[in-house]
C-alpha cells in the first residue's frame, strides 16, 4: 500500500469531487471553502505533481482562457489506483474508528 | 473592476520573469495560468497593492523541486565517459609526438621557472617568520631629516632599550642587540674572525625561536647570556674553532679590544632567512663594559620592543613623539629626528633601511614573479596556437560526436581532459626537474637559499593554482572554439565561420610571445651593459693595481710605519699609503663641514679620508691645483686638507686655484686647503659623488694601501706575507685586491642579470618550440600548394619566402611595440644609479637581430624541408 499523507488525501479527494473541473485555483477554493484553511498554492501544486508521480492522478491541459491571459488550464482526475487507494485510506480510517465507543460516525448500525 | 478598465492591471513583470528563470517549460504555463487567475481574483477582492504582494508571495511559494528546471538528464555514466576523453586524447596526443614532445617540454620548463620564482620569493617574505611571536615584534627606527634627503636608520643609540623600558609600559619586553660582523677574535694566538651578535636573555626570549631548547646543545644561553664576558657559539663556528661542540665549551676568546670571554654554550645555526644572523652571541654585559651609552651616537645597536597583538600601534605615536622630544631631539635637534616602530616581517622588505639592513628590492620580486606569469603564458600561447591550428583537422571528429548527441560539455570535456593530460605531464616533469635544479639555481643566484628543495603544503597549494591557470588558460579557448562548431556545417566541409578569427588570434599570440622576448632580450642587453660600465667607467682612482692590507686592532704608529717601509722596499711594490679608508671598498668617515672663508655658511655633509702623504700617489687620484703633501706630517693634528672638486662647488669657488689657502673645519680639526684633487668615487655607482675632504695625518690607521707594479703579484703575496711575519709573528696577514672587493658592491644587480639571462634564454626557447610546431604543421598543410608551385616554376627561395613572410610580418609588428616598453622598464631600471650607461639604439638593433635570427631559423628549419621536397611526392599523396 502507498503512503498517503493527510494533506495529499484531502486532495486526492478534492479532485474527485470536482470532477473534470479539477485544476489548481478550483481545488483551491474548495479545499479553503470545506476545510476551512487555504493551502498555499506552492504546497498545492507540488502536492498534485508528486500524486501525478506516484500514479494516484492523471492530468490533461484543457483550452486557453482569458482571464488567465490566454494560458491553458491543467485538469486533474483519479486514476484507477487513485480511486484503489483512497478506498484503502477510508477503510483502514473506519476499520479503526468503529471500534471506538461514543463516537457517532452516522454509520453505525 | 473599476481599477481594471483604467489600465488593465497585469500581475508584476519582476516576479514574472524570475518565474520564468526558474521554471522549467513543462510546468510554467499551467502554473503561471493558475497564479495569474489567483491575481484577477484578488485585485478585485483588495485592490493591487495587495495582489501584487500576494503575487509576489506565491512566486516564491511556488519556488520548488517540482517547478525547478531539470538539468537535462542525459543518463550517461560520467565515469565511462571520462575514461573516453582521456583515451581519445591519448591517441591524438600519440598522433603528433614531435608537436606534443615540443608543447610538453616548453610548458615543463615553463613549470620550472614558476616553482623556483615562487620558492625564491616565498624565502624572501619568510624573513623572520620562524618567530612565533613575529606579529608582536617590532624594530625601533630614528629617521634623520637633512635638508636635502630623509636618512632611514634600523640602528639606534645605545641607551635606547634602557629609556624605553622606563618611559613605557605598553611594551611587553624591550631589548637591545648590536650587531659585530667581521670581528677579528683571538683564540690561542690564532686570529679568526666571527659575526658577532651582543645580546642577553631578553633577546632569546624575545626571539622565541632561540628559546626552544631544541635549538641549544649545550648550556642555556638565557642563563649564559645574563652573566659578563660569555659567549655562546653556533654549531658551525665551534666546529670551525675547536673542531667539536664539546671542545669549545670553556674555552677562552679575546675580542679585538682584548676583552677575554669565556664559551659556556652551543647552539645550532641560526636560520639563514634572517635579518640578524649570528657565529655567537656574546652577553650584551660584555658590550655594554667597553661601549658608551650616549644618545647622540647611533651605535651598531638594534632596538626591539614586544607589543601585545591587541595594542592599536597608531595609539602609541604621542607617546613616541613624546619620548623622541626627550631624549633624541634633545641631542640632535628639534625636527632633526624622529622614531618609528617597525614591523620585524617588514625589516627585510624596507629598501629606506637598504644601507644598514640586508634588504631585498621588493620591485625586484614582483618583476620576478611576473616574469614567471610571462614565461608560463608563453608556454600556454604555443598550446592554444596548435590547437587551433589543428582544429581543422579535428573538426570532422567533433561534427560526429555532435551528430551523434554529444553535447557542447562533452566537446568541452573533452578538450579540457586533453590540456588537462597534458598539464599534468608537464607539472610532474617539472617538479622533478626543478628539485634537481634548485641548487644550481640558488649557487648561480646566490640567494643563499640553501639547497633543500622542501615540500611544503604551500608548495603544494601553488602547484594545485598552477594545474589549474594552466588547464584553463591553454584549454578553455580552443574548447569554447570547437564546441560552437556547427555539425552540419562541418561535416559538409565548411570549417569555421570566419576562418580569419583564429587566423588573426593566432597571429596576435605569437606576437605577444614575440614582444615578450624581445623585452627580455633588451633587458638583459641593457643590464649586462651596466654591469660593463660598472668596470669600465673611469673612477677617479685606480682599482685595477691596487691592494689593501687590513692593518687592525692595537697595533702602534711606529709599527706600522715600518710595515709601509718595509714593503715599499720590495720590487714590485709602487707606493704605499696608510689610512683610515679606502674609496668604494672601505667606507669613508661622514660628518659635517664649514668654512669660515666661504660665502655658503651653513653646515653641511662631507665625507672624509684620513691619509698619509702618499695617498694620492698611491692611488692615482688626479692632483688639480695645489700640493698634496704636507712636511712635517705630524700625528696630533690635522695641518692641511686636499678636497675634491665638488666641495670646491658646494663651498661656490669658482675654481681648484680659489680654493688653495681657504680654511675649513672638519670634526673640529680648522686647517687650510692645500690642494684640490679631481672627483673621485667613493661609493657604488648608485649614488653621486659627494664633497669629500681628505686630512693629512699620521695616526693608527687601519689601511695600508699598496699600489703595485707588475701582473706576478698574486705570486709576491708569499713575500709580503713573510714581510708581515717578521713584524707581526702572531698575527694572520690580511688583506684584499681592490677590484675583487669592489665586484662584490654590484652583487645585486649581478645577480638580477643572471636571473634576467636564465629566464630570457628560457622563454626564447620555449616560444621557439611554438614556432616550431606551428610553422611546421601550415608547411605540412601547404605541402600540395607547394608542390603545384614548384611545378609551375617557382624557385626554393622565393616558396621559403612564402612561407616565412606570415612570421616575418608578426616579427616586425612585435619589434614596433617591444621598443617602447622595453625602453619604459629597462629606463626605470637605470634611473636607480646615479651613473648609467644612456640606452641607445643599437642595444634595441642587437635585441632585433637576435630575435630575427632565431625566428627566421626555426621557421626555416620547417619550410626548408617544405620548399626542396619533390613536387612529386607531395602531389602524389592524398
Amino acid at each position: 500500500m502507498i503512503k498517503l499523507g493527510a494533506f495529499e488525501e484531502l486532495v486526492l479527494l478534492a479532485v474527485g469531487a470536482l470532477g473534470e473541473e479539477a485544476y489548481g485555483v478550483a481545488i483551491k477554493a474548495l479545499l479553503t471553502e470545506k476545510g476551512g484553511k487555504k493551502p498555499s498554492i506552492g504546497a498545492l501544486h507540488s502536492a498534485l505533481y508528486r500524486l501525478e508521480d506516484k500514479g494516484l492522478l492523471k492530468s490533461w491541459e484543457g483550452g486557453a482562457t482569458a482571464e488567465r491571459g490566454g494560458r491553458r488550464k491543467k485538469f486533474y482526475s483519479l486514476t484507477s489506483f487513485g480511486i484503489k487507494t483512497l478506498e484503502e485510506a477510508h477503510q483502514l480510517r473506519m476499520d479503526l474508528s468503529k471500534d471506538i465507543k461514543g463516537l457517532n460516525l452516522g454509520f453505525h448500525e | 473592476m473599476d481599477s481594471m478598465n483604467k489600465t488593465s492591471p497585469k500581475p508584476p513583470q519582476l516576479a514574472d520573469r524570475f518565474m520564468e528563470w526558474f521554471c522549467s517549460p513543462e510546468v510554467i504555463e499551467t502554473l503561471q495560468g493558475d497564479l495569474h487567475e489567483l491575481y484577477y481574483e484578488r485585485l478585485d477582492e483588495m485592490g493591487r497593492k495587495r495582489a501584487n504582494l500576494h503575487y509576489y508571495l506565491d512566486v516564491l511559494d511556488v519556488c520548488r523541486p517540482f517547478a525547478w528546471k531539470k538539468r537535462k538528464s542525459t543518463r550517461i555514466n560520467h565515469l565511462d565517459m571520462l575514461s573516453n576523453h582521456f583515451k581519445i586524447s591519448l591517441r591524438h596526443l600519440s598522433k603528433d609526438i614531435g608537436g606534443n614532445l615540443l608543447n610538453i617540454t616548453g610548458l615543463m620548463l615553463g613549470v620550472v621557472c614558476c616553482i623556483i620564482i615562487f620558492l625564491t620569493i616565498k624565502y624572501e617574505t619568510s624573513f623572520d617568520s620562524f618567530h612565533e611571536n613575529n606579529k608582536e615584534l617590532y624594530r625601533v627606527t630614528n629617521n634623520y631629516y637633512y635638508p636635502t634627503f630623509t636618512m632611514y636608520v634600523g640602528q639606534t643609540p645605545n641607551p635606547m632599550a634602557e629609556a624605553l623600558k622606563t618611559d613605557f609600559t605598553a611594551f611587553e619586553k624591550v631589548f637591545a642587540i648590536s650587531t659585530n660582523y667581521d670581528h677579528p677574535i683571538t683564540v690561542e694566538e690564532e686570529l679568526y674572525t666571527s659575526d658577532i651578535l651582543y645580546a642577553d636573555q631578553h633577546f632569546i626570549q624575545g626571539f622565541d625561536y632561540y628559546n626552544d631548547p631544541k635549538q641549544w646543545i649545550i648550556g642555556n644561553p638565557n642563563e649564559i647570556l645574563a652573566k659578563i664576558n660569555t659567549t655562546v657559539l653556533t654549531q658551525s663556528l665551534a666546529e670551525k674553532i675547536f673542531g667539536s661542540s664539546q671542545e669549545a665549551v670553556g674555552k677562552i676568546m679575546t675580542l679585538s679590544n682584548e676583552t677575554k670571554i669565556e664559551v659556556a654554550g652551543v647552539m645550532k645555526d641560526p636560520p639563514s632567512n634572517t635579518n640578524f644572523p649570528f657565529e655567537q652571541l656574546v652577553s650584551r654585559l660584555t658590550y655594554e663594559s667597553f661601549a658608551g651609552s650616549h644618545f647622540g651616537n647611533v651605535s651598531i645597536t638594534n632596538t626591539f620592543v614586544q607589543i601585545p597583538e591587541a595594542v592599536d600601534i597608531a595609539q602609541l605615536r604621542p607617546a613616541l613623539d613624546a619620548f623622541n622630544e626627550k631624549y633624541m631631539e634633545a641631542v640632535w635637534g628639534e625636527d632633526f629626528v624622529s622614531m618609528d616602530l617597525q614591523p620585524l616581517a617588514e625589516i627585510h622588505l624596507d629598501e629606506r633601511f637598504s644601507s644598514d639592513t640586508y634588504t631585498t628590492n621588493k620591485s625586484y620580486l614582483w618583476t620576478l614573479g611576473f616574469i614567471g606569469l610571462l614565461i608560463i603564458v608563453i608556454a600556454c600561447i604555443n598550446f592554444v596556437n596548435l590547437a587551433t591550428a589543428k582544429g581543422v583537422k579535428r573538426s570532422l571528429e567533433i561534427g560526429m560526436r555532435k551528430i551523434l548527441g554529444g553535447s557542447k560539455q562533452h566537446i568541452l570535456g573533452q578538450f579540457m581532459s586533453e590540456s588537462f593530460l597534458l598539464a599534468i605531464v608537464a607539472l610532474g616533469l617539472g617538479l622533478l626537474l626543478a628539485q634537481y635544479s634548485f641548487p644550481y639555481f640558488s649557487e648561480l643566484t646566490n640567494l643563499n637559499i640553501g639547497n633543500d628543495f622542501v615540500y611544503s603544503p604551500i608548495l603544494w597549494l601553488f602547484i594545485l593554482g598552477l594545474l589549474v591557470f594552466i588547464c584553463l588558460s591553454m584549454g578553455l579557448y580552443p574548447a569554447m572554439l570547437f564546441s560552437k562548431f556547427q555539425p552540419l556545417q562541418v561535416i559538409r566541409g565548411k570549417v569555421m565561420a570566419s576562418p580569419s578569427k583564429g587566423v588573426s588570434l593566432r597571429r596576435g599570440l605569437i606576437a605577444f610571445q614575440l614582444v615578450i622576448s624581445q623585452v627580455l632580450i633588451i633587458a638583459a642587453i641593457v643590464i649586462g651593459s651596466q654591469l660593463d660600465y660598472f668596470q669600465s667607467k673611469d673612477l677617479g682612482f685606480e682599482k685595477e693595481s691596487l691592494m689593501v692590507v687590513k692593518v687592525l686592532g692595537n697595533i702602534p704608529i711606529e709599527k706600522r710605519l715600518a710595515l709601509k717601509q718595509k714593503f715599499e722596499q720590495l720590487s714590485f711594490v709602487e707606493e704605499t699609503t696608510l689610512s683610515s679608508h679606502i674609496p668604494m671598498s672601505a667606507g669613508h668617515g661622514s660628518t659635517g663641514l664649514t668654512s669660515q672663508d666661504s660665502e655658503i655658511k651653513d653646515r653641511f655633509n662631507v665625507q672624509y679620508i684620513y691619509a698619509d702623504n702618499d695617498f694620492l700617489d698611491a692611488m692615482d687620484i688626479e692632483l688639480l691645483a695645489g700640493k698634496a703633501s704636507i712636511s712635517p706630517i705630524t700625528e696630533d693634528t690635522v695641518r692641511g686638507y686636499v678636497v675634491n672638486e665638488t666641495l670646491i662647488g658646494r663651498l661656490a669657488w669658482d675654481n681648484p686655484e680659489e680654493a688653495i689657502g681657504k680654511r675649513i673645519t672638519v670634526n673640529g680639526s680648522e686647517a687650510r686647503i692645500m690642494g684640490v684633487a679631481k672627483d673621485f668615487h667613493t661609493q657604488s655607482l648608485h649614488r653621486q659623488i659627494k664633497p669629500v675632504a681628505i686630512a693629512y695625518g699620521i695616526r693608527d690607521y687601519p689601511y695600508l694601501g699598496v699600489k703595485y707594479k707588475t701582473d706576478g703579484l698574486r705570486a709576491s703575496v708569499g713575500q709580503m706575507e713573510d714581510t708581515w711575519k717578521t713584524l707581526f709573528p702572531d698575527r694572520n696577514f690580511d688583506y684584499f685586491f681592490q677590484n675583487e672587493q669592489m665586484g662584490t658592491m654590484y652583487d645585486t644587480e649581478v645577480r638580477f642579470s643572471k636571473i634576467i639571462k636564465a629566464f630570457t634564454i628560457i622563454s626564447i626557447i620555449i616560444a621557439c618550440f611554438g614556432l616550431i610546431g606551428l610553422s611546421a604543421f601550415s608547411s605540412v598543410r601547404r605541402f600540395k600548394e607547394i608542390g603545384v608551385r614548384k611545378v609551375l616554376g617557382a624557385s626554393v627561395p622565393s616558396i621559403l619566402f612564402l612561407i616565412s613572410k606570415e612570421f616575418i610580418f608578426i616579427m616586425l609588428i612585435s619589434f614596433a611595440l617591444s621598443y617602447p616598453i622595453a625602453h619604459y622598464l629597462t629606463g626605470a631600471w637605470l634611473q636607480e644609479f646615479a651613473y648609467s650607461v644612456d640606452l641607445s639604439w643599437w642595444m634595441f638593433a642587437k635585441a632585433c637581430i637576435i630575435t630575427t635570427i632565431l625566428t627566421l631559423l626555426t621557421v626555416s628549419f620547417q619550410s626548408v624541408k617544405a620548399a626542396l621536397i619533390n613536387p612529386v611526392e607531395s602531389l602524389r599523396r592524398e
